[in-house]
């Protein structure tokens, strides 16, 4: 006769590390099939066979302009930074007269060219130095990108607003408020203090699916819990959180003597967790939705900086979002924004499975979405194309509206 | 070509996740669907060589976060 045990209540099976064996177990409680039903042994379309490289890939073949015979310097406000003429090139051709009047007020920021991704350094060189690619198919979206970041920092610096607020690339405090209240009115951005109070006053004791075990003992505060969080653990919490209210709800009621204060607490916590279960689905609904509208409406085809500029308005999203549709992403496998930065960025969270917190403060995480989404919406506003940025506009008006009287005040800050 | 490309990307990170339990990890802003072509040449050499991917291990002094870049 076959004996069946419980292999997770076994002495030492908590401590076993075997991802891939709990893979496959996942997988095949999920169902490959994607219908819900449990089909083991099924095996996925593709197999294992390495994914090929292709080179070139097929997109519109990336070839430097000729930007060595100067035309490009006889623009109205031309750029002449003093580096590689190349770049000088991109924001002669692609910016507009408004974006190069501003560079030119301000000393030149050096540009360094990269052959993978860009980067802005605060702290190499006297303002700072930008860092971008030099011949990849986002050379336009990545560099006025850059020089999003390197601009807030120098006018920061230039209005006392890195000082005053303490933080690096500071003058971008001044549309912080706005792309919260955007944010807030998309669905984005809502009250989460749930989830912490209740951690904070219960702890958390579970494995997720029988996988790991999973600890947070009583007291613990936000940013301890965080601390503790992979990539995709906010949103297991969550899906357990739901759970748990609903059971504390039934263990108060079913107590021999009922307390009426307990009931009380148990339902209101059991209201908030379920408000914000529906506040985190309905983010999800709203962003699909705004993926697939942006895509409708801009049309890329094979266009690679138009790419850029959908993604660069799925990483406002993710800022927004503080990671946390990404996070979801990883625990369920729902796809939803297709770029961003990885869970920890925008967050007090882990940001990899070993690696710690990039932040350890609710500041630096804003901080993070705060220069980014500012930085996005630099290069979307300077772009002479502006498709993009004026389906920003209407997605998110008041962070538009303030921004562009930012912008415009810049012109007057001291030198 | 982008959607392609991200699907390619999408089948070799099922692979690494599947090979070593987690997603690969990268610096910095992530597009797949344009940079696609490195994480997947990425991918297939962690695959080779049995070691994941994690940026964090192998990236430059100046883009580790301890010396903050945005």
């Amino acid at each position: 006769m076959r004996k069946c045990i419980n292999l997770e209540d076994q002495p030492g099976f908590q401590q076993i590390y075997a991802p891939q064996m709990q893979q496959a177990i996942d997988r095949g409680l999920q169902g490959h099939s994607g219908t819900g039903v449990v089909d083991w042994g099924y095996i996925p379309p593709g197999g294992t066979k390495p994914v090929k490289p292709r080179n070139p890939p097929k997109v519109d073949k990336v070839e430097l302009p000729d930007y060595k015979n100067g035309k490009h310097y006889n623009v109205k406000n031309a750029v002449k930074l003093g580096g590689d003429d190349y770049f000088d090139y991109l924001f002669n051709m692609h910016g507009t007269p408004e974006m190069r009047a501003l560079i030119n007020k301000f000393p030149p920021i050096p540009i360094i060219g990269e052959r993978k991704r860009g980067y802005f350094q605060p702290v190499e060189g006297e303002y700072g130095t930008v860092h971008t690619p030099k011949g990849s198919n986002h050379d336009i979206g990545t560099l006025f990108h850059e020089y999003g970041h390197a601009l807030d920092h120098m006018m920061g610096i230039k209005t006392g607003l890195n000082d005053s607020q303490r933080t690096s690339l500071g003058y971008s405090t001044l549309v912080m408020p706005q792309f919260i209240e955007d944010g807030v009115d998309l669905g984005l951005v809502f009250d989460d203090s749930a989830y912490w109070e209740y951690i904070e006053a219960n702890g958390i004791d579970t494995t997720f699916g029988g996988r790991k075990v999973f600890k947070i003992t009583k007291g613990t505060d936000r940013q301890q819990t965080e601390e503790k969080m992979k990539p995709g653990d906010h949103w297991r919490v969550m899906e357990y959180l739901l759970g748990k209210v609903k059971t504390d709800l039934q263990d108060v009621n079913n107590a021999k003597n009922p307390d009426p204060v307990k009931i009380k607490r148990a339902k209101e916590m059991k209201a908030r967790i379920e408000k914000l279960y529906d506040a985190h689905m309905n983010r999800v609904k709203v962003t699909k939705n705004l993926v697939k509208q942006l895509e409708k409406d801009l049309q890329p085809g094979t266009n690679a900086e138009l790419y850029y500029q959908i993604y660069s308005v799925h990483d406002i999203i993710d800022g927004l979002s503080g990671n946390e549709i990404f996070d979801y992403s990883v625990a369920t496998n729902d796809h939803i924004l297709d770029a961003g930065h990885f869970p920890g960025y925008f967050s007090m969270r882990k940001q990899s499975y070993k690696e710690g917190p990039r932040n350890y403060s609710m500041k630096g995480a804003q901080a993070a979405t705060r220069v980014e989404v500012f930085a996005q919406f630099y290069q979307f506003y300077n772009n002479q194309n502006k498709k993009a940025y004026t389906l920003l506009a209407k997605v998110m008006p008041k962070s538009a509206k303030q921004f562009e009287k930012i912008m415009k005040d810049s012109y007057n800050i001291k030198v | 070509m982008s959607k392609e490309l991200l699907n390619r990307y999408r089948e070799a990170e099922r692979q690494h996740k599947e090979k070593f339990g987690d997603a690969p990890v990268f610096i910095g802003m992530f597009m797949p669907g344009l940079d696609g072509e490195e994480y997947i040449s990425q991918i297939n050499k962690a695959l080779k060589s049995g070691v994941p991917v994690n940026e964090y291990d192998t990236a430059p002094r100046e883009l580790l976060n301890k010396n903050i870049n945005w």
